[in-house]
């Protein structure tokens, strides 16, 4: 993130659950295929930067996906005309995708109302 | 694999674009170049990490890791010759020890005899609990009634020892033969390799004479022809037909030789009272052990009701047979492979501490691995991968050292004795011994290298590569682990030699205990008379005596007699009898004696003091008076405070036409067994009661076994088929009883001896260390006015406490362990105090000792050379 953030913000922050950039990558490719640069811009854009992506997690996580699957890997060009690995979600990561989805809403539905029978 | 290479080719290139990407967004947001370029570094995280987080994606990478750290691990090790010798030796010593100890094990408890189906085997003795005897042979008529009365055996057999002389050969000889029932190779589901074994109509008197041979015999006697089957063979003078040969795995009883038939003629059918076979059964399907000893227990009460004479009191005793063949040799087993368990541990100890003392010097190294992206889990590893490999060394020399141990057999036990005992012969480093090993090797490096491991995986990265760290700065927990690690080796070793000092005082003990008898220079050798020749006592009575005067007349004799049962050979036969004057005794309450049938010169040739009385003579023939001689503790029984000259005595049971027998002489008690009291004895003239197999027992002038030959000449000179057999030295005999006695103490002492060199290394290293560590502090102490001896006492102070710590730890140990091997001991108390005191003196001095290097080094150390140092 840039380092203009102020340190308020810095804690606000959450760091991702384990195995959640697996799916956050999939919804994000969702919209279209993107190199991986712009897959962590977009994951900490749409949160609204609250989810902090350690840019380089992605590489071993997009790899991770591709052995199972789920997205796959083109040669392209990206915005400023360099040649770039675009990754793009195959029919069987687009499956899995909703899925997960499911049961992340299910989940977190669930966690959402103990947190709050709690209070 | 190719789509793996290429992606993995792109990553970098991928990676790369990444941050300048990122660079080129933080320069558009306003930063300067430098900085921008710094920020996408950060935000990306750990480059080499990443790298080879995707790599692990697409990878066995745990192997090539491994290999990695294989060669890395090699290469350590070379780089410290002396501390990976210094391990590696001490392992190999372990680990040795380890594999020698199993393979005994191995042997003799795990496998000792094969069989398909070695849990549904059972072996069946009579139980006398008033006796406490719960392994009495058994009675032929009780065997027929077991067999036909119960329900949970599909098979049941019997067996009996037999000498049988193998004739018809240049040179007879005495083989170990077994006389069984002709369904015995069934009940232990054996197929003979050529041939066939019993069938049911040959264990009737008459179509008895077939035998069959062991595969040993086959092949060393009859070089193993393959056409033997059919073929006459002559044993104890009689023509019996091979019908089979055995395979090389199957040697039951042990040490068989040759097996015949066990016919019953119809008078041993009757007798309930002659306790000589030995009962092995087969379970039937599904019935379990206690099942099987319920009904037995049924059918032993049935038979006391029918046959209170003979059979009160008499129960029947179902054992696992494997627990029946190599029960007593568990508990010593066992107790040496703990105890070379210990051993290991303690070398694991030292090896842990050598390792801590490396690690430290290895700080810096560890430190730049982790700065480069290593994580805690591969930093582990990889040392683990280390103590491993120092592991594996290690149990390869020692593999080596077993083998050599094995070769170069140290524990000499004569082969004829040694063939008896379940598994002997299979001792050797054979493939689950190599399995054993390796298993140890792999373990003793995990347990040695883990706590280094773990200890150095948490490096200060920061601290250690500051320029100008100390280099070895030593954290206080690898001080704390050091010495608990001393501790615990102080104290195994103090558990450790407490055993051994046990069992080699009891050994001591033993050794030192008199037989009642003068063992030095008598020779012994054994003749069985065939029962076909010499078919009357007095034919066997007559070759006696003739070989007796002969042997006599031998230059090089003092003296020389016949008996029937050597003193201290284990063996005993024991008769019921009846004391004149005393009311009859109830059913299962007669009292009973051993007994021997010896030649008139025996007590003489053996010097047992005869205390009253006269020793046998001429007149003591078939035709004079019955007399008998008797034992103090016998005497003590019977008549206490009374004269035994010219009491009766007879023998009670179905023998009852037995005459009365006038005791002539009291002598004195002779051990059976040295750990054991003297049993009850009577001896009884040869003339009166003899047997056909006999031991000579010569008293000679010179060494024993240089009359050997001359004597078995004389045995030939008299009948040229007659073999002599179990030809050793009375000596041999004494030292052959207390040999597990001797084996254990031995091991033991061996093992706690490495133990103690153990722990003093540890504890030298662990105080050397520390002074070296300490050199600024003691030039500081010394600079401030400490003397040479407050130095001295500072460092021997710390070596001392941590010893003393060990001891007190170790006592409660040493007390278990002592309580563990009270059954092995003879004569000393388990927590015998002498014994305790002793050994934790030794190792305090020993300790004392490895502290005073140090601590004369501590001592020179020169103030102004400690202050300038570092």
């Amino acid at each position: 993130m840039s380092p203009r953030m102020s340190t308020k913000e810095e804690r606000e922050r959450v760091e991702l659950l384990q195995g959640t950039l697996d799916l956050l990558i999939l919804r994000t490719l969702l919209l279209g295929p993107r190199h991986g640069h712009a897959i962590a811009k977009a994951i900490e854009f749409n949160s609204e930067e609250v989810l902090q992506v350690e840019q380089g997690s992605l590489y071993p996580a997009l790899h991770r996906l591709i052995k199972r699957g789920w997205i796959s890997v083109e040669d392209g060009t990206s915005e400023n005309n360099r040649r770039a690995k675009f990754y793009r979600l195959t029919a069987k990561g687009r499956r899995r995708l909703e899925l997960e989805t499911r049961k992340w809403d299910k989940m977190a539905g669930a966690i959402a109302r103990i947190l709050r029978l709690a209070e | 694999m190719w789509r793996t290479k290429r992606m993995l080719e792109e990553l970098d290139k991928d990676i790369r674009d990444h941050i300048e990407t990122e660079t080129q967004d933080n320069i558009d947001r306003g930063m300067s170049p430098e900085e921008a370029r710094y920020a996408a570094m950060r935000k990306f995280g750990n480059l080499t990490r990443v790298k080879e987080d995707t790599r692990e994606v697409w990878s066995i990478v745990w192997l090539e890791q491994l290999f990695e750290d294989v060669r890395f691990g090699l290469r350590m090790l070379r780089k410290s010759p002396g501390c990976t010798a210094v391990a590696v030796f001490t392992l190999a010593l372990g680990i040795g020890a380890n594999t020698y100890i199993f393979s005994v094990v191995d042997a003799l408890l795990f496998r000792p005899l094969e069989f398909p189906d070695p849990i549904r085997l059972v072996a069946l003795w009579e139980r006398v609990p008033s006796a406490g005897v719960d392994r009495n042979e058994v009675a032929p008529a009780n065997f027929l009634d077991w067999k036909r009365q119960n329900h949970v055996f599909d098979q049941i057999a019997v067996y009996s020892w037999w000498n049988a002389n193998l004739g018809g050969v240049e040179q007879p000889e005495h083989l170990h033969g077994f006389l069984v029932t002709p369904d015995y190779f069934a009940t232990v589901e054996a197929q003979p390799m050529l041939g066939r074994t019993f069938l049911p109509e040959e264990g009737t008197p008459g179509k008895d004479l077939v035998a069959v041979l062991s595969y040993e015999l086959w092949r060393d006697h009859f070089a193993a022809d393959p056409s033997i089957v059919g073929k006459p063979i002559l044993l104890n003078g009689i023509k019996y037909t091979v019908v089979g040969v055995m395979g090389a795995n199957f040697n039951y009883p042990s040490g068989a030789q040759v097996w015949a038939v066990l016919a019953f003629s119809p008078e041993p059918q009757a007798n309930r009272g002659s306790h000589y076979l030995h009962g092995v059964a087969h379970l039937a399907a599904g019935v379990r052990a206690e099942q099987a000893q319920a009904e037995m227990s049924a059918i032993a009460s049935r038979l006391t009701q029918q046959y209170p004479e003979t059979n009160t009191g008499r129960d029947i005793n179902v054992m696992p047979l494997m627990e029946s063949e190599v029960g007593e040799a568990r508990a010593p087993l066992i107790i040496m492979l703990t105890a070379v368990g210990l051993v290991l541990l303690i070398a694991c100890a030292n090896i842990s501490n050598l390792l801590l003392a490396r690690a430290v010097s290895r700080q810096r190294e560890t430190a730049i691995r982790a700065a480069l992206g290593a994580t805690r889990l591969r930093l582990i590893r990889q040392s683990l991968v280390e103590s491993m490999l120092l592991g594996l060394l290690g149990g390869g020399l020692g593999i080596l050292l077993a083998f050599l141990f094995l070769e170069a057999r140290v524990f000499r036990i004569p082969p004829e004795f040694a063939r008896m005992i379940p598994g002997w012969g299979k001792i050797a480093i054979n493939a689950p011994v190599l399995l054993f090993t390796s298993v140890v090797s792999i373990g003793t490096g995990l347990i040695f290298g883990l706590l280094p491991a773990v200890g150095a995986s948490r490096p200060n990265v920061n601290d250690t590569l500051k320029e100008g760290a100390p280099s070895a700065g030593r954290g206080p927990r690898r001080g704390l682990l050091s010495n608990v690690l001393i501790v615990a080796e102080v104290a195994l070793s103090l558990a450790l030699l407490a055993t051994a000092g046990l069992m080699m005082k009891s050994f001591v003990r033993l050794e030192r205990v008199s037989p009642g008898f003068n063992p030095d220079r008598v020779l012994t050798m054994f003749v069985a008379l065939p029962g076909a020749k010499y078919t009357s006592e007095r034919q066997a009575a007559n070759f006696y005596e003739q070989l007796l005067e002969r042997v006599q007349n031998l230059p090089g004799v003092e003296s020389t007699a016949a008996v029937n049962m050597i003193p201290l050979g284990k063996r005993n036969t024991t008769l019921s009898i009846r004391i004149e004057g005393r009311p009859e005794p109830k059913p299962g309450e007669e009292p009973g004696a051993n007994f021997r049938c010896v030649s008139n010169s025996y007590f003489r040739t053996m010097q047992i003091p005869i205390l009253r009385g006269r020793e046998f003579a001429s007149q003591d023939s078939a035709s004079g008076q019955p007399v008998v001689a008797v034992n103090q503790a016998l005497a003590a029984r019977f008549w206490p405070g009374e004269d035994p000259i010219g009491k009766r005595i007879r023998f009670s049971g179905p023998l009852d036409s037995q005459p009365w027998r006038t005791v002539v002489a009291v002598v004195g008690n002779i051990r059976n067994q040295l750990d054991l009291p003297a049993p009850d004895e009577m001896y009884f003239p040869l003339r009166q009661q003899t047997r056909n197999t006999m031991a000579l027992v010569v008293r000679t002038t010179t060494d024993p076994r240089s009359l050997t030959e001359s004597v078995r000449a004389q045995v030939a000179a008299l009948d040229r088929d007659l073999p002599v057999f179990d030809a050793m030295t009375m000596e041999d005999w004494r030292s052959l009883s207390v040999t597990p006695q001797k084996i254990g103490g031995t091991v033991m002492a061996a093992f706690s001896g490495f133990a103690l060199v153990l722990a003093a290394m540890g504890l030298f290293g662990v105080i050397a260390y520390a002074v070296s560590e300490r050199t600024h502090e003691i030039g500081i102490r010394m600079a401030l006015g400490a003397g040479r001896g407050e130095i001295f006492r500072l460092v021997v102070g710390q070596g001392m406490l941590l010893a003393l710590v060990g001891l007190l730890l170790g006592l409660p140990l040493a007390l278990g362990m002592g309580r563990a091997v009270a059954g092995l001991l003879y004569g000393v108390a388990p927590n015998d105090f002498t014994t305790f005191a002793g050994v934790a003196g030794i190792l305090a001095a020993v300790a004392l000792a490895a502290c005073y290097i140090p601590a004369r080094r501590a001592m020179g150390v020169d103030p102004i050379v400690a202050l300038r140092h570092e």
